[in-house]
């Protein structure tokens, strides 16, 4: 009986050395790579666990991916895998061969094939990337700025290799929002699904209580809370607290501060085409700090500042709801998940109808206090669906400026279902004279129908100023972005015409309401302007002066200069323009 | 027939009129290679006799003086003072004997464009800004007051009395064009209040009242004469106004278009 049972112990020890992990592995170089080797792949089929799966090394392609960066193609030998092939999601698997790190797992070399391949990242590149992030840890000067380039998958070989693009995972958001969302997330070169969610919290504790080791499912979070996004992979190996991953660019970013998150595989999604991996996103345990073409790489601990981000829906007489969520501080990526915040609010959700239409409210709160708002109405299916892209450009325009290197501290958007469309036709502009004297009123008849409803009219009474004695006016009547780009302030600005984040903001700041109908008197005139201010008329020596020292600074711009405004219709969208001549007499 | 005969003379004296009305300019060629004895003019000057006689030479200095625009000047003592854009600084130059200069900074105000300096016979410096229209007094730097006035320009400062009864300045502005007339005492004890004061009432309790005002956009340039009459230079017309001493309607002295009164010598 003693010896059954040491015989049973025994194997069950074998099995399990067998089935063991490497640990800390000695590295392999391509030199030594030779066809034929055997080796096995780490990573998560199903958990937190990684298991192998078995490879045989068919070669070397030298320089698959540019000079000194090559590719090594193993033939996929396991059972298991051979109904999924390279699986978006197991990119980074590490790949050991007699025990030895050498490489890990990271492009899928052809779709449809018939017999299973894939190619995996030299360790040796994998290494350069992990100093990469130590330089970057030592000089704590990451950025969240890097660029987004939309991704090319021509590295030589033709459309079939690719790299096996991190699935990003979107949870929380419903299936119409994604449908808006894919074309703008597909620009950034990105493949977003709905299938993301977030680990339960017996799962992310279990987990936490072992620490990260090589093959196991990593995530970078773009954003965690209510509305969850982020990009899943696998962890090719672990030295102390940095952490190499993916085997190839996530977005090409270079240097960034993205958050790193455990994650749980739910399961693999065979296709011939394109398997994934369905993956729950767990607690922040560091920061990726390197987005480069050969990997992924981190350090564990600091976890990097996240901007909170809260969208209200309101609807009049119902409890307000709140969707809370904290988003990666990046110009680029930052604007689309706050736009699918928004979009969710509108779109998803039984309450809220595309019918009539939506009033959002964004503002953007910065550290020093200071608060940008902006303001959005918008109409209809189609509105709403251009608004909401409207709503993107202007949170890019502000995030992306040229000037400061800033982000908002948290940003609040408020999303009001409307219960009638906002539309407004304005059908007529009447003078009651045409020429007037100080002191006198002038009437101003204005005549609009609200969407499908009974026409309505108001007259309103202007004072005629002595100040406008012996001037020839106008009265504009149009809605606020038109009487701003009228009045000379330009909602299209080129970034050397101003010179600093707070012009910007007061540029911001200075624009009329996008909603509602302007009654205006305005005066023809040449505007000097420098960045947000304007001057009537400045003296030519001056604007001369001026030009010449910074011609992209100071601009001289025929324009109208509004003497008197009022403003009707809040809530409504007006798109006509109405101009009326008139003269105060001397 | 009559009213042939009736125009025929009314005519004939207008056309003759014209063909004898002298202009008030003449154009006389000059060869300063055969007429100037230095034979090498670089600066021309009119005397009291009305002759054209060679003057003096102005040239672009070489020195920094770490601003982009320099808009208004006053000397004070062997210095100078100088107003600058876009970043509202004044500069103390001390040109030295070898015709050198070392800027430092005098004041920093938070305005953009100081377009007017006026020394007070105490030291005290009036600086009139643009485009907030802020007039702020300075004595060694530092703010002693300051408003900004509703207009969006201050172009020229005029002390028009400096003694023992108090100082009083003359400022012109631009959008609209005025002149507000300012007693220095009543300013400087208000204080620092940067808030835009639209009230008549409000101005008058910081010692400023309107002085008179002109339909063009910009008064640009000051002349007080020493009967106590003012004669201002418009933008951008270019008229020529005067004005009461006690202030008041202007009387158009010369009357223009898109043109730019720049200067005025009495």
């Amino acid at each position: 009986m003693p010896l059954r049972f040491a015989l049973f112990f025994c194997a069950v020890l074998l099995i399990v050395a067998v089935n063991a992990q490497p640990g800390p592995a000695p590295v392999m170089t391509l030199d030594e790579l030779r066809p034929g080797m055997k080796g096995e792949v780490w990573t998560v089929f199903q958990g937190t666990q990684p298991e192998p799966f078995n490879v045989e090394v068919t070669g070397v392609v030298r320089n698959a991916l540019g000079p000194g960066k090559s590719l090594i193609l193993c033939q996929l030998t396991d059972e298991r895998v051979q109904k999924m092939g390279a699986v978006a999601g197991m990119s980074g698997s590490p790949l050991y061969i007699d025990g030895r790190l050498a490489g890990a797992l990271s492009y899928q070399v052809q779709k449809f094939e018939t017999v299973r391949y894939a190619g995996f990242t030299p360790v040796a590149d994998l290494i350069e990337v992990s100093r990469k992030s130590d330089q970057s840890i030592a000089n704590r000067a990451a950025t969240t700025q890097g660029a987004l380039a939309r991704r090319s998958n021509d590295h030589g070989l033709g459309d079939a290799l690719q790299p096996l693009t991190p699935v990003f995972t979107f949870g929380g958001l419903a299936p119409q929002v994604l449908d808006w969302l894919s074309p703008q997330f597909s620009a950034l070169g990105m493949r977003v699904t709905g299938l993301g969610g977030q680990m339960s919290a017996a799962t992310a504790t279990l987990a936490d209580t072992r620490p990260l080791q090589p093959g196991d499912a990593v995530a970078v979070a773009i954003t965690t809370g209510d509305i969850t996004l982020a990009a899943t992979g696998t962890v090719s190996y672990v030295e102390g607290d940095r952490v190499v991953a993916f085997g190839h660019p996530m977005m090409s970013l270079g240097e960034v501060a993205l958050p790193m998150a455990r994650a749980e595989i739910v399961a693999i999604l065979p296709s011939n085409l394109n398997s994934l991996k369905v993956a729950n996103t767990g607690t922040l345990i560091g920061t990726i700090n390197q987005d480069r073409l050969s990997a992924v790489a981190g350090e564990l601990g600091p976890v990097p500042t996240m901007m909170p981000v809260e969208i209200e829906i309101v609807r009049p007489g119902e409890t307000t709801q709140t969707l809370r969520f904290a988003a990666a501080r990046h110009s680029q990526l930052t604007p689309l998940v706050i736009g699918a915040g928004a979009a969710q609010a509108v779109m998803g959700s039984n309450e809220a109808g595309l019918t009539n239409g939506v009033r959002i409210q964004a503002d953007f709160i910065f550290a020093n206090g200071e608060s940008v708002p902006t303001f959005r109405l918008l109409s209809g299916p189609q509105g709403i669906a251009e608004g909401l892209n409207d709503f993107v450009r202007d949170i890019t325009a502000v995030l992306q400026n040229p000037y400061e290197s800033t982000f908002p501290s948290g940003i609040k958007v408020q999303v009001t279902p409307l219960t009638t469309n906002p539309s407004a036709t304005l059908e007529s502009v009447q003078l009651s004279r045409s020429v007037l004297a100080p002191g006198e009123e002038l009437e101003v008849t204005v005549g609009w129908r609200d969407y499908q409803d009974a026409p309505i009219q108001e007259t309103i009474r202007i004072p005629v100023s002595a100040d406008w004695q012996g001037k020839a006016l106008e009265v504009v009547v149009t809605n606020g972005v038109t009487l701003d780009q009228l009045t000379g302030r330009a909602n299209n600005l080129t970034a050397a015409q101003l010179r600093s984040f707070t012009a910007l903001l007061d540029v911001v700041r200075q624009y009329r309401e996008p909603d509602g109908l302007y009654i205006a008197v305005v005066e023809g005139t040449r505007l000097f302007i420098d960045q947000a201010t304007s001057t009537q008329e400045l003296p030519g020596s001056f604007e001369r002066i001026a030009r010449q020292s910074d011609e992209a600074r100071y601009l001289s711009r025929a324009a109208l200069a509004p003497l008197w405004e009022t403003r009707r219709l809040d809530g409504r969208i007006v798109t006509a323009t109405v101009r009326r001549p008139f003269r105060v007499a001397d | 027939m009559a009213k042939v005969s009736f125009f025929a003379p009314l005519m004939l004296t207008l056309a003759t009129s014209v063909a004898f009305a002298a202009p008030l300019s003449k154009r006389q060629p000059v060869d300063f290679f055969a007429d100037v004895p230095s034979r090498n003019l670089q600066g021309m000057a009119a005397r009291s006799d009305g002759r054209l006689v060679p003057g003096p030479a102005v040239g672009a200095t070489q020195a920094r003086f770490g601003a982009e625009l320099l808009w208004s000047v006053v000397p004070k003592g062997k210095e100078l003072l100088v107003g600058t854009g876009p970043d509202g600084r004044i500069l103390r130059i001390n040109p030295d004997v070898r015709g050198e200069y070392s800027p430092t900074t005098f004041a920093d105000l938070p305005e953009t464009h100081v377009f007017a300096l006026a020394l007070l016979a105490n030291g005290d410096l009036l600086a009139g800004t643009s485009p907030q229209g802020t007039l702020v007094l300075l004595r060694d730097g530092q703010v002693l007051a300051r408003v900004a006035l509703p207009v969006d320009s201050i172009f020229d400062l005029s002390v028009i009395r400096d003694d023992a009864a108090g100082a009083v300045v003359l400022a012109a502005t631009g959008n609209p064009g005025r002149i507000y007339r300012l007693e220095v005492a009543a300013f400087s004890a208000g204080g620092d209040g940067p808030e835009k004061i639209d009230s008549v009432a409000a101005l008058g309790a910081r010692g400023i009242t309107l002085f008179g005002e002109i339909r063009d956009r910009n008064i640009r340039r000051l002349l007080p004469l020493a009967d106590g009459r003012v004669i201002a230079g418009s933008a951008p017309r270019g008229n020529v106004y005067e004005f009461p001493a006690a202030g008041g309607l202007p009387r158009i002295l010369s009357e223009n278009r898109n043109a730019e009164v720049t200067d005025l010598l009495a």
